[in-house]
Parts: structure tokens; C-alpha cells; sequence
């Protein structure tokens, strides 16, 4: 796994506290680091020390890797993946069709990346897992040392709309960032705001796919849709994506409910995967 | 038994064989080899015709030229190697003209006390001049003597330790001068301290000079390390029974593996050639010195209260003549432009840089950013090699619980970091 810059450990740092848990203490047993005082022979210094924790997870408990679970959550919150997201499992993800690909796509990443191709995970129904198997993706990428970003389709635009520095920093970071996963590309509303909507995605699109820079999104719209709302983005986005199609319930709905309802009662938590 | 010598060499004559040979000669000249060292008339003429014939021609003379221009001469195949009769050449001269220079030495001392110094200071230049072996040079005829390094060099293997197998794969363990530069605190001695660890468990014998911290501390950190137990525990003098008996144990497998010493020697017994004769007498076949700074210069004075370029030249310039014989691993800092980079610094931004550009055969880099010492770990990379490619590895460095710098692995290439 890549190392940060220390501009971005600054920025995982304050995200992590702005979310309540500091980098420093485990996301998933909670384990705060020790201080121990090391009298040297040029001064004191402190050397930072850690108890292992465990934690509860389906009626077992498992020793916790502290170090690895804040590791990946330093680089998740980096990402934008939220706390949900990051500890899905995709063991439990049903889909195996989509698992298939997913591997496939995984497996073959240099190739993928040389070529600059991407997935555009579709699917009408809500919940069917859509953003979890972008999520999957982004984080096992992650693992692999790649350079990701994550972001809400909506925030995208909000990105674009305002121009203060920090926008502008993070609309420069989507241009250069290896792989970019946008969530939940949505249908304007009117003519003005798919002229607006697509004339911000048009030109980061256009840069991403001229340097051929992955782009993973998940979207409702069928590709009928996609090509009628976005032409020109989507005759630029489809030669570098790979369209899966998801279907089925809406495992928000069913049973990641009862097991988040579970996880609560019995005081569990899922570790970050 | 008789006392008649079966054989007697003259080592002049056979000097007149060898001036006939082209790499003979190439030697002679290499060895810069002075006439004053042949005792005979003829030997003498024939040796100085035969250079000045190099000097003119660029080519010595052939054998048949040199029985034209000196009928006297009947050449024959030499009776010694040429390397031998340079060693013998010399020797002769010590036992007949250093023998002779110490009794005039000695009058001198009798007769005219205030003149002895200069004169000893003299002769000895002089001695130096026609008797001491000169520095290797390599060229026409040289590839036998060439390949015949090579194979010693097989037979020796990889030079002592870095610290990790996985470097000492990377550059053949250490060879001439090895830097290791870091920021302050950053754990340069614990490095060190790992690599002199690491070089007595393969039975090398290495030479720590601890010119920073005591020599008893570094000495603790040797065992500590060895042992597994924090260092902190040491120093807060609460080791538990257990944890000293394992200490004793691991001090001891040391002891059985090799020869060690940890030494600090006094100020004023810190200049190149004084470290590097104690590690040498010591039987020592690598040499560690912690830190750079507090070498002395030849006026005694340490090079990290000077600061000037000209003393860390100085300084260099001999480690870099001793290390043809030991190689030689030096600690060093950065200077203060490091304090808030975001990436392993650059050569240039070790104190009197140009000095160790120029001498390094390697220079590894220490260092961490917030996110690394956030993850107890640190970086230790090439900032410089003669030899070889640059790489990188990460350490992992938890001195709170125990006393191991761990190796995690060499940082691939990352296209990923912008």
C-alpha cells in the first residue's frame, strides 16, 4: 500500500476527526496508542506503543489487526469511501455474475490500466449493490497501491458550480488521480442542467480518457438513457468501460438491514475489509 | 649440511632479464621505482636507458634492441616474478640505506639535537618515496593480473553486512565507503546498530566506533537488539530477571559468533588514520563509524565544529584511501533543509555534500514522513551509488516493545505517487 504525502496525511487526519475516531485509535476495537517515555542518551523521547484489542463479529471474537484496519481506514477516508462502505465484505456479496467480472477486472489490472479501461456498474432497481461493487473495487485497488478517488456524482457538480481553492483542488486531484469513481451518475432535470451537467463532466472526461485514466461509475440510467442525456460524454466514457448489469432485490433493503440491526443488538462490529 | 648457499639471486641481474619484458617494465613503472634502489652500475644504466626509451617511444624497448645498445648484456628468462623483485629491490635498499639513514640519525641526535627532527622528517620522505608499495594501476598486459583479482574477489563473496540480506543482495554487501544519511532522530545508531548486529551473527568482525553515545550505550543497544528486549527497559534500569538472563544469552551467542568491540575513543584519538589502525590491529574487517562529525581532522579539531567543506574533503579523502583495504560505513545528517520534506531529500542536502558525493561508493538515505512515523515505519533508500540501481525499502521500527528494526519489504517503483 502507498505511503501519503504529508499534505495528504494532513487531510486524513482532519477527516478522521472530523468523523470522530483519530487516525491513531483502531476504527474497529477502539485501541488508543500507549505512550512510553525513552530516556535517550541526546534528550527524552516517546515511542508510541498500541494493546491489541479484539472485537465481536457474527457471535465470534477475532484478535483485531489494529495496525492494518488503520492503515486501510487512513486510505479509504482519503478516497472519499465512507465508513459503510469500507467495511462491506464481499464474501457476502450475492451476485456472482458481477463477482466473476469484478475478479476478472481485478486480475487483469495492468492491462486495465495501460488501456485505461474502467466499469460502469447499471442497473435500474435501487440497493442491488451497485456502489458496493464500485466501493470493492476501489478499495481493492487501493490494497494494490493505486491512487483513488471516490465521489458522489452530486458532489461532482457542486465541485464544478463553486471555484474556491479547495474545489479547485479537488477537481484538479479527479483529473489526476489514477483510478475515479463516480457514484450515481443520475438524468438531469432540464435541457439547462444537462448542458450545465455535462459540460463540467465533458472536459474532465475528455482529459481522463485523452491519458487514459480509469473511470468506474455506477449509474440507474440504462445505456439508452446515458447515450440521450450525455451523448458526447458517453460516446467518450463507453469504449473504456466495461457495462455490468445488476439486478435483483435491494440488499439495502433486506439483509444488510437485519444484519446491521443484528450488529447493533449484540454490540458487533464488521471490521474494515 | 653445508652453509655455501645452494642458490644465490641476483636480484640486479635479474632486474636486466626483466627490463626486456613489456609488462615487466609497465610494473616497474606503475610501482614508480626508482634507480636509487639498484646497487649495480650496469643494472642501473640498462634500467634508465630502458625508461627513458618508454618516455620517448611510448613503448619499451624489445630484447634484442637492448643486447645491441648493451653488449655487455646477455639477456636470459628472469628467475623471480616481477612483484617479487620490486618487494626484494626494496627491501635490500631499507636494509642497506635505512640501516645506514638511522645510524646518521642517530650522530645527528648526538651532535646537532635541534637539526634531528628536520632530518628525520627527511629521510623518512625519502624512505617513503623509494620503498613503499604504490596505488594499483591497470592497463596494457593487465588482464591476467586483472582476472587474478577477480577470482580472490569470487573466493571472498559479498563484502560485510548493511543490515538486511535483501540490501546486501541489492549491492553486494559493502564495498569502499557506505553513508548512511538521516534527518536527527530518525534512527541512524539503531540502523547501525542493527548492521553490526547483523554482520556478527555471519561471523564478520566488525568495528563500531560509537563517537556519539557512550560506548557502554551502544554496547547495550548491540544486546538489547540481539536479544529482543526494549532498549528503554535498559535505561530505566527496570529489567526484569528473565529479560536479563535473556540478554546474558544472546551477549553470549555474540561472543561465540565473532570477534566485536564497541569503542569511543578519547578526543585527539579520533583522526582516520587512528580510527582505522585500532579497527585494523583489532583484526577487524569492517569499520563503523557513528557519526561523521565527530572525526577529527589532522590538526585534531572535530569536523562538525568546523563545518568547512575543506575538513569534510579531508576527512573523506582519507577514509577514501584507507577503504581500498576495509571497507568503511560512516553516519551522517542532513542538514536542516530536510525538516518539512515530503519525500526522501536529496544527496545534496547532507552536511558537506559535495565531499561525500565524491567518495561515496553507496549513500543510503533514512527518513519518514508524517504518515510513515504515524505507522512506525521508516524509509531506507539509495540517495547515491557507483554501482548500482536505486531502491528502496521500508523498515518497520517499534522500539517500544521490543528492539528489532524489521525489514517489510523494497518499495516498488509507484506511479501512483504524484
Amino acid at each position: 500500500m502507498r505511503r501519503l504525502t504529508n499534505a495528504e496525511f494532513d487531510q486524513a487526519q482532519e477527516l478522521a476527526r472530523m468523523s470522530g475516531i483519530p487516525l491513531d485509535m483502531c476504527p474497529t476495537c477502539g485501541s488508543r496508542p500507549e505512550k512510553v517515555e525513552m530516556e535517550m542518551a541526546d534528550g527524552v523521547s516517546s515511542a508510541e506503543g498500541r494493546i491489541y484489542g479484539t472485537y465481536r463479529h457474527m457471535g465470534e471474537d477475532h484478535p483485531c489487526d489494529c495496525e492494518m484496519q488503520m492503515q486501510l481506514r487512513k486510505l479509504y477516508l482519503l478516497a472519499g469511501i465512507g465508513d459503510q462502505y469500507m467495511r462491506l465484505d464481499w464474501n457476502d456479496y450475492r451476485n456472482e455474475e458481477v463477482k466473476t467480472s469484478v475478479a476478472l477486472y481485478l486480475d487483469k489490472w495492468s492491462a486495465m490500466r495501460r488501456n485505461g479501461m474502467g466499469i460502469e456498474f447499471g442497473g435500474e432497481a435501487l440497493g442491488v449493490g451497485k456502489t458496493f461493487a464500485a466501493t470493492y473495487v476501489a478499495k481493492e485497488l487501493i490494497k494494490k497501491g493505486v491512487n483513488v478517488m471516490f465521489i458522489p456524482f452530486l458532489e461532482f457538480i457542486k465541485t464544478v458550480k463553486l471555484e474556491d481553492d479547495e474545489q479547485k483542488r479537488k477537481y484538479d486531484r479527479m483529473r489526476k488521480v489514477t483510478v475515479l469513481v463516480v457514484d450515481e451518475l443520475r438524468p438531469p432535470i432540464s435541457d439547462a442542467q444537462a448542458w450545465f451537467f455535462g459540460e463540467g463532466f465533458e472536459e474532465l472526461v475528455r482529459h481522463r480518457t485523452n491519458f487514459n485514466l480509469p473511470i468506474i461509475t455506477t449509474t440507474n440510467m440504462t445505456e439508452d438513457e446515458l447515450r440521450g442525456h450525455y451523448p458526447r460524454i458517453y460516446s467518450l466514457m463507453a469504449p473504456k468501460q466495461i457495462r455490468l448489469n445488476l439486478s435483483g432485490q435491494d440488499a439495502r433493503m433486506s439483509w444488510i438491514a437485519d444484519q446491521n440491526i443484528e450488529l447493533v443488538l449484540n454490540d458487533e462490529v464488521r471490521p474494515i475489509t | 649440511m653445508t652453509d655455501e648457499p645452494i642458490y644465490e639471486l641476483d636480484i640486479d641481474l635479474d632486474l636486466i632479464y626483466h627490463l626486456a619484458y613489456p609488462d615487466s617494465v609497465a610494473k616497474l613503472q606503475q610501482e614508480q621505482v626508482k634507480a636509487a634502489v639498484i646497487f649495480d652500475p650496469l643494472a642501473k644504466r640498462v634500467f634508465k636507458w630502458q625508461m627513458q626509451h618508454v618516455r620517448d617511444n611510448g613503448v619499451p624497448a624489445k630484447a634484442n634492441v637492448l643486447e645491441d645498445e648493451f653488449p655487455d648484456i646477455a639477456l636470459e628468462p628472469p628467475d623471480t616474478q616481477i612483484n617479487d623483485l620490486i618487494h626484494r629491490l626494496r627491501q635490500r635498499y631499507i636494509k642497506s640505506q635505512g640501516k645506514k639513514k638511522m645510524q646518521e640519525l642517530a650522530e645527528l641526535a648526538i651532535e646537532e639535537p635541534d637539526n634531528l627532527a628536520r632530518a628525520m622528517q627527511q629521510a623518512s620522505r625519502e624512505l617513503l618515496d623509494l620503498t613503499v608499495k604504490r596505488g594499483e594501476a591497470f592497463g596494457r598486459y593487465d588482464f591476467p593480473r586483472a582476472r587474478l583479482e577477480y577470482d580472490k574477489q569470487v573466493t571472498r563473496g559479498k563484502g560485510p553486512s548493511l543490515g538486511y540480506d535483501e540490501l546486501d543482495d541489492h549491492f553486494f554487501g559493502q564495498v569502499g565507503i557506505t553513508f548512511l544519511v538521516a534527518p536527527p532522530k530518525t534512527g541512524k545508531s539503531w540502523v547501525t546498530t542493527n548492521a553490526v548486529l547483523h554482520n556478527i551473527e555471519l561471523e564478520n568482525r566488525p568495528y563500531l566506533y560509537s563517537l556519539e553515545l557512550p560506548s557502554l550505550e551502544s554496547y547495550w543497544r548491540l544486546v538489547c537488539m540481539a536479544a529482543d528486549i526494549p532498549y528503554w527497559k535498559y535505561l530505566k534500569r527496570c529489567l526484569l530477571p528473565n529479560e536479563l538472563a535473556k540478554l546474558e544469552a544472546a551477549a553470549k551467542a555474540m561472543d561465540e559468533m565473532g570477534n566485536f568491540r564497541v569503542d569511543k575513543p578519547s578526543q585527539g584519538s579520533r583522526s582516520v588514520a587512528q580510527l582505522v589502525d585500532r579497527a585494523l590491529d583489532a583484526g577487524a574487517d569492517a569499520i563503523f563509524v557513528d557519526q561523521l562529525q565527530y572525526v577529527e581532522n589532522r590538526k585534531g579539531n572535530s569536523i562538525g565544529a568546523q563545518n568547512s567543506t575543506a575538513d569534510y574533503f579531508e576527512v573523506l579523502d582519507d577514509f577514501r584511501n584507507w577503504s581500498d583495504h576495509i571497507p568503511i560505513f560512516i553516519v551522517h545528517q542532513f542538514n536542516r533543509s530536510v525538516m518539512n520534506s515530503d519525500k526522501m531529500p536529496e544527496m545534496q542536502q547532507a552536511k558537506g555534500s559535495s565531499a561525500i558525493e565524491e567518495v561515496a561508493t553507496l549513500a543510503l538515505g533514512l527518513w519518514a514522513n508524517k504518515d510513515m512515523r504515524n505507522s512506525n515505519v521508516i524509509e531506507l533508500g539509495t540517495l547515491a551509488s557507483r554501482n548500482y540501481a536505486h531502491a528502496s525499502w521500508e523498515l518497520s521500527m517499534q522500539l517500544s516493545r521490543g528492539c528489532r528494526i524489521d525489514m517489510k519489504g523494497e518499495i516498488e517503483e509507484d506511479e501512483e505517487n504524484e
